[in-house]
This record gives C-alpha cells, structure tokens and sequence, in this order.
C-alpha cells in the first residue's frame, strides 16, 4: 500500500511539473496519458506451485491499475509507466531527460516466487545385517517440521540513475552521474539440516527470506575533442536481515545401541547442542575503474583499469582484484574492419586458517590435527586477448573471422603452491547472406580448444587398502580420512574441445508469409583425463512461420526442439565400515 | 573405520560404470489475431512444451571377487538408479485475450490465461502436477 | 545480338554493367545538392506531421544541439539540409538511413553513440546486423528506449531458440514479463573480451549477490564459472541446472560408498528416536544418496560455518 501511495504522489507531481505552468507562447507543452482500472480473479487445481511458479493464487478477485503517461515541456521529457497487478507484483519506470544536459530514471518492480517444498520421502531407509531381511545398523531417516508448508519469496528491486553535464562546451564536456540498485527478497524457504552420526537424520524446517542488497555507482566523465576520460566507483553491499536459525543437532552416539557417547563426539565439531544454520554473511564489493576512449587518426582506442575487494565482513576474508582491458578497433579499409581487445586480471582471495580441535582428543591413538589453511582456485591470473575481422562489402555479405587465446593460471590448486594453468584458444567465422529484403540467412562456426579444463583433481576413485593400509599408530582400526591418501583419477564435465555451429534462415516469399528455420549443433569431447573419455552433443532446431491472411486474420506457428546427449561416471568405492 | 585386525579393512578399491544422460524438449507454439469486427480485437496463443531429462540405466562392473565374497549383503546392482531422478514434464499455456473500444478514449479488455503443468514422474517435490488461470478484464482511459 | 569478338563482348558487358550500377545507384541514393540550406524542423512538420507529433516526445529533439539561428533543425541535423528537397519533394534530395546507409561507413548515429564509457563499439554484434541500428530501433518513435517493439519480442524474433529455453520447466522469468533480456546483456557491445568464466560470475553477482563470498569453505566450480553447473536461461531440471542431480554432481564427484548397502525391506523404528522410522526398501540407501545431493549438502555455493566431522575439516557444505 505505501509503494502504491508513493508512486502515486510521485506521478501527480510529475506531472503538475511538466504540465502546471501550461501553455504559453512559444512553449511547447503536450502530453498523452492513459489509465487503465482493472480486476483479476486466479485460482487453481492440485499443485499450483509449479504451474504458478510466479502467480500467487488467491481465489479472490484483485484490483488492477496502470498508468502511463508521457509529457514534454519545451526541453523536458517526461515518461511514466506503471502497472499494479498486485501488491507483489508492481513494475513502475519513470524517465526524465533535460535536453541535452540531464537525464534521470527511477525504476521499481516486483514479483513473487513460488518455491518447491522436498518431501525428503526418499531419506527413510535401515540397513540389512543378513539375508534373511534382519534389520539393523545404519538408517537414514528424516523428518519435517512444517509439513505442507507453502514456500515462496517476494522480490523487490529499486533502481535509479541520474547524469548532468556540469559543463557542456563544443569540445569540452564534463559529465557526473550515478546510479542505484536494491533489490530485497522476503519470504520463506525450506531449510534441511543434516545430522551426520548417531543416525544420517535429516530435519526440514521453515527459515525466513530477509534479504538485502545495495548497489550504488557513481562517476565522473571528461570528454575533450575526441577523447574521453572518466573515473567510476561502485559499492554493492548485501546482506540478510532474517533471524538466525539454530538447529538443534542429535548427540552423537551409536545409531543402535546408544552407546560410545564419548567416541563419537570426540570425532565431532558439534552435537548435542543448537547451532546456527544456513548463515548468509554480510558482505561488500566496492570498485574503483578509471577509463578512456579516444579518437586516432586510424582507429579508436578504450581502455580500463579496474581495482576491486569483495569483502565477507563476517570474517574478515577478501577476494582482490587488479585488471585492466584495453581496445582497438579500426576501419582498414571501406570494407574491412578489426577489433583487437586484450585484458589481464590479477585476483587473490585471502587464504583462511581454519583452526580445529585435535580429532578424538584424549582417546587411545588420538589426537591427530586437522587444522589447515583453506587456499582459493579463485586466487588466479587470467590474460585475454581476441582480434576480430569483420569484412562487409556490400549490404549483402558480411564475414567475421574471430580468433582469441586466454591463459587462467590458478595459483592454489588442487592445493597450495600448485600452479593450475588452462589455456584456451578458439576461433569463430561468422557469415551473413542477405541478398534482397525477403531473404536472409546467418552462419556461425565456432571451435574451442582447452588444454588442462578445470576438473576435480585426483579424487574420483580410490586404490585397494585392503592389505595395504595400516592403522595408524596406537589404533586398531584405519579410519575414513586415511582414504585420502588413496585417491586418484581426474574428472571433469568441461570440455577439451568444442565445437559450435549454428545456422539460420529467414525467408519471406511474400508481404503475407514470414519463415525463419535454424539449427544450433555442438559437440565436446574431453578424452585427456583418463578416467572416462567424455561427450557431448546437443542439436537444437526451430521453425517459425507467420502468416498475415488479409488485414482481419493473421497467424503465427513455431516449434523448437532441444536435444542433449551426454556421459558421466558414477564412481563408487567398494568398501564397508 | 575399517577394522583392520582381520585380513585389513574392508576396501577393494573403486569401481565405475558410465551414465549417458539425455535431455529432449519439444516446443510447439501458435496464435492467431483476429481484427475482423470493427473497433475490436481478438488474440489467441497457444504453447505446448513437453521437457525429459533422464540417463539410461547404468551398468556397473562386476566388483572384484574378494569384494564379492566380503561385503556381504551388499548390491552392486545400480541398473534402478536412473529412475530416482528422471525427469518428465509436459506444460500447456493458453491465452485470450480481446479488446474493444467502447467510446473515442476507452477500451475494454478482457483476457483470459490458462497454465496446465504435468508431472509424469514425480520428484523429491511429489507430483507437481496442478493447473492455474486467470481471469482479467479492465478499462483502458486515454491514448496511451 | 551477334557478337563479333568474344574479348570486346566482354568488356562491353562489363561496361553496361557499370552504367546500369550507375544509374541504380545515381538514382537510389540521397543526393543533396551542395546549395542545399536548412529550413527548420517547423518546415518539416508541415509535411510529415504524423513523425513531428510523436517526435515531440523523442529525446533526440532536446539533445540534439542543432540550433540554427532562429530555427531548430533537429531534423535536418540527422537527415541534412532540406531546402532542394522541400521544393518538390523529392525523396532522393534528403537523407534516409533505410535507403542510405551503408555498412562499414560511420553511421549517423555513432556521431553521438560512440566509444567508451557507453560502450557502443563500433562492429561488436548487434551494430553489424543487417540494417545497423534501424534492426532495432524505430529513431521517431517515443516508445521506451526508442525499442521497435517490446524488448522480448525484438530479441526473441531473432534468437528464436531462447524462447524454448525461457519455456523450460526451471527458467529466468522473461516470459512473464518480470525480467528482461538487457537485465543481464548489454546489447551494443561486450564490455570485456568474449569469454570467461569470471564474466559470467560477476554477471550472476548482481543479482545473486549472496552467493558472493568468498567463503571459508568453498565450492571450487563456483569460484570458477556459473556455468559449470547452471544454464542462464532455461532448463528441464530443477534451479536452472545443465542436469538435474545426482548426476550433475556424480560429473565431478564419487558418489557415497553407502549407496551399496541393501535396505531392509518394510517398516522400521529407529533404535533410539521411536518418533522415526518408516517403510525402508532395498534400494533405500541408494534412493536416499542418488537422488538429490543437496538434500543434504544444502550450501552448496560455500559456507561460513563447518559442517560436523572434524576429520573432514568441516567442509561438507551441510550447514
């Protein structure tokens, strides 16, 4: 209701602004409008959540405004648009322009989302110790605290931005301008907590959405003759406002016996007690950018250099970036064009200490240390660098040759000191046919090599230990952990090479008839891990036509089709414990 | 753990076999406009999308013998995985919608949506089949 | 005709071809004559009133700086002085960008729209489309953006493919209306080089800032590229993923060794919480570990706080 009110009384002295002094001599003074009162009525069958995803069904009939409103005063514009479809659902856009010189938005809008709701009817199981059905030892069960419970989530978003030129000669401008984005979710949604002993319990409970994030960017922009600097902050801070949630952990004993209290908490961080669950961290990004363009004899030039922290201010980690990106683009001639672009990033996020109790502290064979520091794949050096030709010769033909080669070197991974590189080369044709006005088709070729993708490294199998691995010192028993030592085998879904091409037709036989087919098609493959040799292939066609009959009838028909194929490993370790 | 006092812990290793995942999506949309009478409109779309996403059953290797004769009671038969997770849904959208204008500045507008969501192969959401409409008719004042 | 010469025939053929080129184009193409002087856009309005009306509403009329003496000429600023083409009017003695315009020369429009910060590059995608900026915008209009059409059905008449996948069981809300295409594309120019996973991820930041971090436990793959895991516009399984779980997971991960354990068949109480329990099945361990990861390892984009087990460093992602 306030946002309505406030939109409303926001409108009215819009438009008092542009209108109130009405018309006088020279002035130019026009408007249009239109309002639009409106009612709907929803409802639904069975589960509406998924049919509904972004409809909130209330079996009631709702009033519906709409707004829109377009004004000019001499060198003013002004434009409003706004629909009330429902209090979760509003979109409301203002625009402002003073001549050359200022120009302001204010945007709003909203909706719902449903959300689903697990049933975790697949968490219920207990282990056979025999063949004959006898139940005993492990179980997994569950248990929902809200069954039936509706989840959902309302998303606000507030926008604006502003510029004006402070100073506006014939070569010499200065511009400042700022912008603002929020946006808030509020609702609910499903939590599920995960007790590890005692027994695999899972528990579903309601938590609240209280989610806020603020996004402002501001700057100043000189433009000289041909050239052009400007120097951009941003600042974006996001954090949520919903009450902790604590979850009441089991204590952790044997599953069937209720025994060894004390063995199985010595292996746990917690049990027995309420921790917070589900925590989003407060956390902040700002950004500082400076930036040019400029005019050369043969071409334009535009580079920047951009410095950024993104902050968990919750504990005190930041990810830090340094990068610059530089341009050139030049008409070699009346019918060939190039565009050079490189950029090169340098990012570090903070390594973490995390510190831990000694595991099974004061226990025969215990007291083994797991603390470690938690190093990031992020922290990375990433190059970039493309040269495109586009040759255009006549409004008929254009062909774009692209090729481009970017280095990411991670300095931490699969851990510490060990350096990470993929090196990825691709290049790109693109061909443009469009003889007459009814005909028109597109050709886009695309192929990519990746030497070293990103994959999860040495973990997907484990070696025999049987006969092999040994208790450690003081224990009868070898633990889970030491499996670790164990591990190999490299996996990945990325590609070592990819291939692309997409082809499309539009075809118009005459004024009443409109055609357009396509078809997009790709294939990776990825036979470098030695686990499993990985592939993929995906087809996807589509066929439109649109038919206007005569000026009564007209008609439109399409059909898309999306075909993927791919592989995968399902790895298990044979093992019981 | 493992217990490791009689012939070492209970660890033969790994075994893999390979999941081919598909996805299929056919899509199919119409409308018609009908501006035969005068001072009116009328519009009708249709979308029918029916989406899969499934992977075939997967056969696993035979494990080692000594896993076997050792992990008793265990099933090394993973051929009923794929079903936990299939995926099958068909979707149908309709709309009507038809305006009118009643005086110089002032349309009438009717519109009538229509969501039909069906779920062959329910997740860990249940059966998310179910149906939702709505039912709109305003006023439109102005130009714009 | 008898051709004499097969070498004269030639450039004869080739000569006519050129005056036929010629004359297409001397007759086709805007020729203002240097004498040519502005007449001011009141001038233009008497004859094409049905553009000067919504025009007024343009922001080209306020912006352009185009003053000259006592008329405005924000018409012939773009268009080029009118006084030949107002004295019979003929079309051809005036500017048109549908006719005129010609690929790889400066386009009108970059005079203004150009270079850095807009970002407007001259040849990146959208510029290089068939009719350079006309493909898209309708320059006399006062619509939003001065956009030919709506937004969704201006991107979606050429990406038609987009559409299908916007339909998808799990997708953006552009269909409905409640999102837009330029919410996460910039039409006129990449501000950076082509591909990169790190784009990609700070893309999705902006609105989906609380995935952010960075966090003491981390997902790896989500510090490299959204779209290791996700697919930005649509797609069959649940949460925009490429698969639906377990099977996007199992691409990178073994899957638990408990998966292997037969389940008791029919109904169990729990030793110690007789509140739990229920119908086990024989596949039940695997049903319960094949079917949704995050069931269990719910923080899946990084966490703050441990999960349980002191031996797995408390990143499990559980909590």
């Amino acid at each position: 209701m306030k946002k309505l009110i406030a939109i409303a009384v926001f409108t009215i002295i819009a438009v008092a602004f542009v209108v109130g002094q009405g018309y006088c001599g020279d002035n130019l003074v026009q408007y249009d409008w239109g309002l639009y009162f409106g009612a709907h009525y929803t409802g639904s069958a069975d589960y509406y959540q998924k049919a509904g995803e972004y409809y909130r069904t209330n079996f009631v009939t709702k009033p519906e405004f709409g707004l829109n409103y377009i004004g000019t005063r001499n060198d003013k514009i002004l434009k409003v648009k706004a629909i009330y479809y429902d209090d979760k659902r509003i979109k409301f856009n203002a625009d402002a322009v003073g001549g050359d010189i200022w120009s302001a938005h204010l945007g709003y809008r909203s909706f719902y989302h449903q959300l689903g709701h697990d049933l975790l009817e697949n968490m219920t199981v207990r282990e056979v110790v025999d063949t004959s059905n006898t139940p005993g030892g492990k179980m997994i069960t569950h248990k929902d605290l809200n069954p039936g419970a509706e989840y959902g989530f309302a998303r606000h978003e507030i926008s604006s931005d502003v510029s004006a030129k402070i100073l506006n000669k014939d070569n010499f401008a200065v511009r400042l301008y700022a912008a603002h984005k929020s946006f808030i979710e509020k609702g609910e949604h499903q939590i599920i907590a995960s007790m590890h002993c005692s027994s695999c319990h899972l528990q579903s409970e309601t938590a609240d959405i209280d989610l806020y994030s603020h996004n402002i960017k501001g700057g100043i922009e000189g433009k000289v003759g041909k050239s052009t600097i400007a120097y951009e902050f941003g600042y974006r801070e996001t954090e949520s406002r919903a009450g902790e949630t604590d979850i009441l952990y089991d204590v952790a004993q044997h599953p069937v016996t209720g025994g060894a209290i004390d063995e199985f908490e010595s292996r746990m961080l917690f049990d027995g007690e309420s921790v917070p669950y589900g925590k989003i961290s407060k956390t902040d990004k700002y950004s500082q950018t400076i930036k040019g363009h400029t005019e050369l004899p043969f071409g334009d030039l535009a580079g920047s250099f951009t410095h950024s922290k993104a902050e968990n201010k919750d504990v005190g980690i930041a990810a830090k970036s340094n990068g610059g990106v530089l341009k050139f683009y030049s008409n070699l001639s009346k019918t060939l064009r190039f565009i050079g672009k490189s950029s090169l990033n340098r990012i570090r996020n903070d390594p973490y200490f995390v510190d831990l109790p000694p595991w099974r502290e004061g226990r025969t064979g215990g007291g083994q240390d797991f603390d470690y520091t938690r190093y990031s794949n992020l922290t990375r050096t990433v190059f970039k660098g493309s040269g495109d030709f586009i040759y255009r010769p006549s409004l008929r033909y254009r062909i774009a040759l692209s090729a481009g080669y970017q280095s990411d070197k991670r300095d931490d991974y699969p851990s510490y000191n060990q350096e990470y590189n993929t090196q990825t080369i691709f290049a790109e044709a693109n061909f443009h046919y469009k003889p007459s006005s009814r005909f028109s088709s597109r050709l886009k070729l695309h192929i990519e090599k990746i030497n070293n993708p990103f994959m999860a490294v040495g973990g997907l199998l484990e070696k025999r230990m049987n006969g092999v691995a040994s208790p450690l010192p003081d224990n009868s028993l070898v633990y889970y952990f030491q499996r670790d030592d164990y591990r190999y085998g490299d996996i990945t879904k990325l590609p070592a090479l990819s291939q692309l091409a997409d082809i499309s037709i539009r075809y118009i036989p005459s004024n009443k008839l409109s055609l357009v087919a396509g078809v997009k098609v790709s294939f990776d493959k990825n036979n470098d891990m030695g686990t499993i040799d990985f592939e993929r292939t995906a087809l996807e066609p589509n066929l439109s036509a649109t038919l206007a009959l005569n000026p009564k009838w007209s008609f439109y028909a399409s059909a898309t089709q999306m075909y993927e194929k791919l592989n995968g490993p399902l790895a298990v370790a044979l093992m019981d414990g | 753990m493992f217990n490791a006092s009689v012939g070492g812990p209970k660890h033969y290793g790994s075994f893999m076999g390979t999941i081919d995942y598909k996805t299929t999506v056919d899509m199919f949309s119409g409308g018609l406009t009908y501006l035969g009478i005068k001072r009116a409109s009328f519009t009708l779309n249709g979308d029918f999308i029916s989406s899969k996403a499934e992977f075939d059953p997967i056969n696993m290797p035979s494990p080692p013998q000594d896993a076997l004769d050792n992990l008793e009671y265990f099933d090394f038969n993973y051929g009923t995985v794929n079903t936990f997770s299939d995926l099958s849904y068909k979707r149908f959208d309709l709309s009507i919608s038809g305006d009118y204008k009643v005086g110089k500045e002032t349309t009438l507008t009717a519109e009538i949506i229509y969501i039909d969501f069906i779920d062959d192969n329910g997740y860990v959401y249940g059966d998310q089949t179910g149906s939702l409409y709505v039912l709109r008719t305003g006023l439109t004042f102005g130009l714009r | 005709m008898v051709l004499v010469k097969r070498g004269f025939c030639r450039w004869k053929c080739i000569f006519l071809m050129f005056l036929l080129w010629a004359a297409f184009f001397t007759t086709a193409v805007a020729r203002i004559p240097s004498n040519a002087s502005y007449v001011g856009s009141e001038t233009c309005a008497d004859c094409h009133d049905d553009i000067s009306v919504s025009f007024n509403y343009n922001v080209h009329r306020i912006s352009i700086k185009s003053s000259d003496g006592a008329n405005d000429i924000y018409c012939e600023s773009c268009h080029g002085p009118g006084s030949e083409h107002i004295k019979d009017g003929d079309p051809n003695l005036i500017y048109s960008f549908n006719r005129d315009y010609k690929p790889n020369e400066k386009s009108p429009c970059l005079d203004c729209h150009r270079g850095y910060p807009e970002g407007y590059a001259m040849g990146e995608h959208h510029p290089e489309t068939d009719n350079g900026c006309l493909d898209c915008h309708k320059i006399h209009s006062d619509n939003q953006r001065l956009l030919k059409t709506d937004e969704q059905t201006l991107c979606l008449g050429c990406h038609k493919e987009k559409m299908g996948e916007f339909r998808m069981p799990s997708h953006h809300p552009v269909l409905e209306g409640l999102m837009s295409c330029t919410d996460c594309h910039s039409m006129h120019g990449k501000k950076s080089v082509q591909f990169s996973g790190m784009d990609n991820r700070e893309k999705c930041l902006g609105c989906h800032s609380d995935k952010q971090g960075p966090f003491i436990y981390e997902h790896d793959p989500v510090n490299e590229d959204c779209l290791i895991c996700h697919k930005p516009h649509g797609s069959v399984a649940d949460n925009l993923l490429t698969q639906a779980e377990p099977f996007v997971c199992l691409s990178c991960h073994p899957a638990h060794f408990h998966t292997l354990i037969t389940g008791y068949d029919g109904e169990f109480e729990a030793p110690l919480h007789p509140d739990r329990g229920g119908l086990s099945t024989k596949t039940g361990f695997k049903s319960a570990m094949l079917t949704k990861c995050t069931e269990c390892h719910s923080e899946i984009h990084g966490s703050d706080l441990p999960s349980q087990s002191i031996s797995g460093q408390g990143g499990a992602l559980t909590r």
